[in-house]
């Protein structure tokens, strides 16, 4: 057990622990403040990877990719940081093809009805240029590197009277107060004494996160603007095709990229099938969707954020039915120490 | 505080097949979890000459049965405590042991309240004495029975209509068979005692699976010859003391285990005071959720890794009244009472009297909903609300003078993480279930979750954990794969009676039925007439 007494302790080296740690920075430098982070990298659900394309290599986000415009203080903090963004290419027909197996595949131009996501998710339409994990590693940066200890998974938080105890694969910590930012089912990893009271317990039986893998294909030429598509595809209906949507992953830099995603129920199907499988069918429908130009592609690689350490699943942690009303309450109110 | 003083006398050697030069703290099998299952796989790879170890989190062997002992109660179960006829593993185990059981009282008669009135009724379930409710009740029970025969006890994921009944909740599939208000809500009592949990938060075919890998609506939910008839004279925990006091310095207590890695040529368990256990299998023997306390390396597969966040547990405080007479059998009531009153804190009571008639008491469920609104309320207040409602459903004044009180809310229990048992909510059970006891690795599965007989229940937690301990003696090759899961022969001394349903039971139509029925042959009456009529004043052409 170290002599070190930590003001505060955070858990999680994610976008969310490690705003905490850059305000508590901000406010008084003097604070110590440590984040613990169970991953070897920081960003949590944010993780960008080089991999081969059409000039060399470049970089891509195989989670959390997008921010939208209301989305403020994310904005703010892309500001602050001095980070750039840049729109989503999103001109072109658009593929639509929802409803039964062998309903009709449709193509529209207009961003409005139709079901865009874009439109249903808040156009969320901008990326910020080099990935987004570099936010987080921009945060760690001005936290300082020192006090960000990468592969050190939170085992158990004992709390007493006075002092909050952080135990981690490697260490026992001594804090004032911890600040737990994973996800519900992550929080659930940690052995607590004393346990955590009922109604948090239901909460974190309660979220499961979802299950998603993301995949970038790499192209020599962008072939899907030639041919006046947009590269966004909506699939709901095939069986044979694993990913639900698709939208043009272009690089700045000028790299032709798509990003797709296979999602929830598809996910947990695919996931155990062969990866050379998956990709034959991801491919095959794209091809169906986009024309023969999409079976040559420069490279395929894909993330099945269920398999990730530490995130155990994507995007995010829904809440079961009637949950809301009993857990929303505690969900929130974090088990502050001292 | 944890003391870290536990384990320090590790010894592995003492067994004849344990290799001279292994270190102390190397096994043949670590077993994750010293309740009723983890310690019975213990107990068997022992028995067939191999090195077990068991590492449980708490200071006490049993998980989710409880036995305390006290100058007002004599001794009380705080957790699982039923048996019955058909489990007739936990049985064969008690019997080796010497744990007698009693018959729960069911000699007086057993109480509805509903609508804030209590009416006495016999046998297993609550009479319905408006005809259209008894052809709906009938046909709701009957039906799901019939639902229950299609779907195969060891994977209901492949039952001919699993995926249409997966993505339905409980409360769906009751709004499409109920007609009456009076049996949903029945129906709903029915879904809280039986799993802890409400019909909206659960998958149809998991909660018809779960009735039927328990026998029935019948068999589920009787006292008399069904999962309520009896309890261990003593307690459930002896069980697992029992159990405990076999295996000796086998079971290291308060050794909660956050890692388990599996990449070298042994797989190595340590736990959270940083001991390290060595062995060449694991069996994890906690409720598939409590997977989650551990990090694996390498990291569970997929399906496994999402299943073990998609299960909650469902949610209990165990209640007992305590008080100084046993007023209600003087008055007629045996001690069960089935109460439906939203207001009302308990679902369901059964007499808790111990079987020499001392100590009086009444065992009462807080279930599901209302545990979850419950458990803020101080224990006094909670006593208070539930005095009121015995008063009431008994009709006396007695009921509100208890004096002792026990109660036990298993949702607080950071290694269990709720009571009785884990609940499927909708599309779980066809997209992960198949995961749920298939060995990862040189990892194997047990806890009553994973049983295909009596699951949820200590039954379910003897089967789980004897299968995966012949699971494990097949990987090393002592057994053959075909002797991994066998039948248990019945207990001579609670043999099982067959539920016979009379004629009616079986041919009454439902409430639909009867209305088609009603509706089509008055049809034919109005036809029959006119053509009557017509026929009598001539207006038919003859021939």
């Amino acid at each position: 057990m170290t002599a070190d007494i930590w003001d505060v302790i955070i858990v999680g080296a994610g976008l969310s622990g490690l705003s905490a740690a850059y305000l508590f920075k901000k406010r008084n430098p003097k604070l110590r403040i440590l984040v613990l982070e169970g991953k070897d990298r920081v960003g949590g659900r944010t993780v960008t990877s080089e991999i081969p394309a059409a000039n060399g290599v470049d970089h891509w986000d195989f989670g959390g990719q997008w921010v939208g415009s209301t989305q403020i203080h994310l904005l703010e903090l892309i500001k602050e940081l001095g980070l750039e963004t840049y729109p989503q290419f999103n001109t072109g027909k658009k593929v639509h093809h929802m409803g039964r197996p062998d309903a009709k595949v449709r193509t529209y131009r207009t961003s409005i009805p139709a079901l865009s996501p874009w439109v249903l998710m808040d156009l969320t339409q901008i990326l910020w240029k080099g990935g987004t994990q570099q936010l987080s590693e921009c945060l760690a940066e001005r936290v300082g590197w020192k006090n960000v200890r990468l592969g050190s998974a939170v085992t158990a938080i004992w709390q007493d009277a006075e002092w909050a105890r952080v135990t981690t694969n490697t260490d026992t910590l001594l804090c004032r107060a911890v600040i737990v930012t994973c996800p519900p089912h992550l929080a659930a990893k940690i052995h607590y004494e004393p346990a955590l009271p009922s109604q948090r317990e239901f909460l974190t039986q309660n979220m499961p996160v979802g299950h998603m893998i993301k995949f970038i294909i790499t192209y020599q030429t962008a072939f899907w603007k030639e041919n006046g598509f947009s590269g966004e595809i909506v699939a709901g209906s095939s069986t044979n095709c694993p990913f639900s949507v698709t939208f043009d992953a272009t690089s700045p830099s000028g790299n032709a990229a798509l990003v797709g995603f296979i999602a929830g129920k598809h996910a947990s199907q695919w996931s155990s099938k062969e990866a050379g499988v998956r990709r034959e069918a991801v491919i095959s429908s794209l091809v169906n969707y986009l024309g023969p130009e999409a079976a040559s592609f420069i490279h395929y690689q894909e993330k099945d954020w269920a398999n990730e350490d530490y995130s155990g699943g994507c995007p995010v942690n829904v809440m079961a039915p009637d949950n809301m009303q009993v857990c929303y309450s505690v969900g929130y109110s974090e088990m502050q120490q001292v | 505080m944890r003391s870290a003083a536990c384990g320090d006398s590790r010894d592995g050697g003492d067994h004849p097949d344990s290799t001279m030069t292994a270190p102390s703290n190397t096994y043949d099998v670590i077993v994750v979890g010293g309740g009723i299952s983890g310690l019975c796989a213990a107990k068997l790879l022992k028995a067939s000459g191999l090195s077990p170890v068991v590492l449980e989190a708490r200071d006490r062997v049993g998980g989710r049965t409880f036995t305390v002992q006290n100058k007002q109660t004599k001794w009380v179960d705080l957790g699982g405590a039923y048996i019955g006829p058909t489990q007739n593993r936990i049985l064969r185990l008690a019997r080796e042991y010497g744990v007698k059981t009693y018959k729960v009282n069911e000699q007086e008669n057993l109480v509805h309240y509903v609508k804030g009135k209590s009416y006495p009724f016999k046998g297993s379930f609550p009479p319905m004495w408006n005809p259209i409710v008894y052809l709906d009740f009938n046909n709701l029970f009957r039906t799901m029975d019939e639902m229950g025969k299609e779907i195969p006890r060891e994977a209901p994921w492949r039952a001919p209509h699993a995926e249409e009944w997966d993505k339905m909740t409980m409360q769906e599939l009751f709004e499409k068979i109920c007609w009456t208000s009076t049996v949903r809500r029945f129906a709903t009592l029915f879904v809280n005692v039986n799993v802890t949990s409400e019909p909206h938060e659960v998958s149809a075919l998991w909660f018809l699976w779960y009735v039927k890998q328990c026998g029935g609506t019948m068999r589920i939910f009787s006292t008399t010859n069904g999962g309520q008839e009896r309890k261990f004279l003593g307690g459930s925990s002896q069980i697992s003391e029992s159990m405990a006091k076999e295996l000796g310095d086998r079971v290291k207590l308060q050794s909660p285990v956050y890692r388990i890695d599996q990449t070298g040529d042994m797989v190595v368990v340590e736990t959270v005071d940083k001991q390290t256990y060595m062995a060449r299998y694991v069996i994890v023997a906690t409720p598939p959720g409590l997977n989650l306390k551990m990090h694996f390396s390498p990291e569970l597969p997929p399906l496994r890794n999402q299943l073990v966040h998609r299960v909650p547990m469902g949610s209990v405080i165990k209640c007992m009244v305590y008080y100084k007479e046993n007023f209600w059998r003087k008055k007629g009531y045996c001690g069960s009472m089935v109460i439906e009153e939203e207001g009302a804190p308990i679902g369901l009571t059964l007499d808790d009297t111990k079987p020499d008639g001392t100590v009086p008491a009444i065992m009462g469920f807080i279930l599901a909903r209302k545990c979850r609104k419950l458990c803020e309320l101080t224990k006094e207040e909670r006593l208070k609300r539930i005095c009121e409602i015995y008063s009431r459903v008994l009709g006396s004044e007695e009921a509100l003078h208890p004096v002792h009180y026990e109660e036990k809310n298993w949702c607080e229990e950071e290694y269990s993480g709720g009571c009785y048992t884990v609940y499927f909510p909708p599309g779980i059970l066809t997209q992960f279930g198949r995961v749920l006891r298939e060995p990862v690795g040189r990892l194997y599965f047990a806890g009553t979750e994973t049983a295909t007989e009596w699951s949820g229940y200590m039954e379910g937690a003897v089967q789980a954990g004897e299968r995966a301990a012949r699971e494990v003696m097949c990987a090393m090759g002592k057994i053959h794969q075909s002797q991994i899961w066998q039948t248990e022969p019945q207990c001579v001394e609670v043999p099982a009676v067959p539920f016979v349903s009379t004629f009616w039971e079986r041919n009454l139509p439902s409430v639909g039925g009867f209305l088609k029925f009603v509706g089509v042959s008055s049809v034919l009456c109005v036809a029959t007439a006119a053509g009557l009529v017509a026929y009598k004043k001539g207006l038919l052409p003859r021939c």
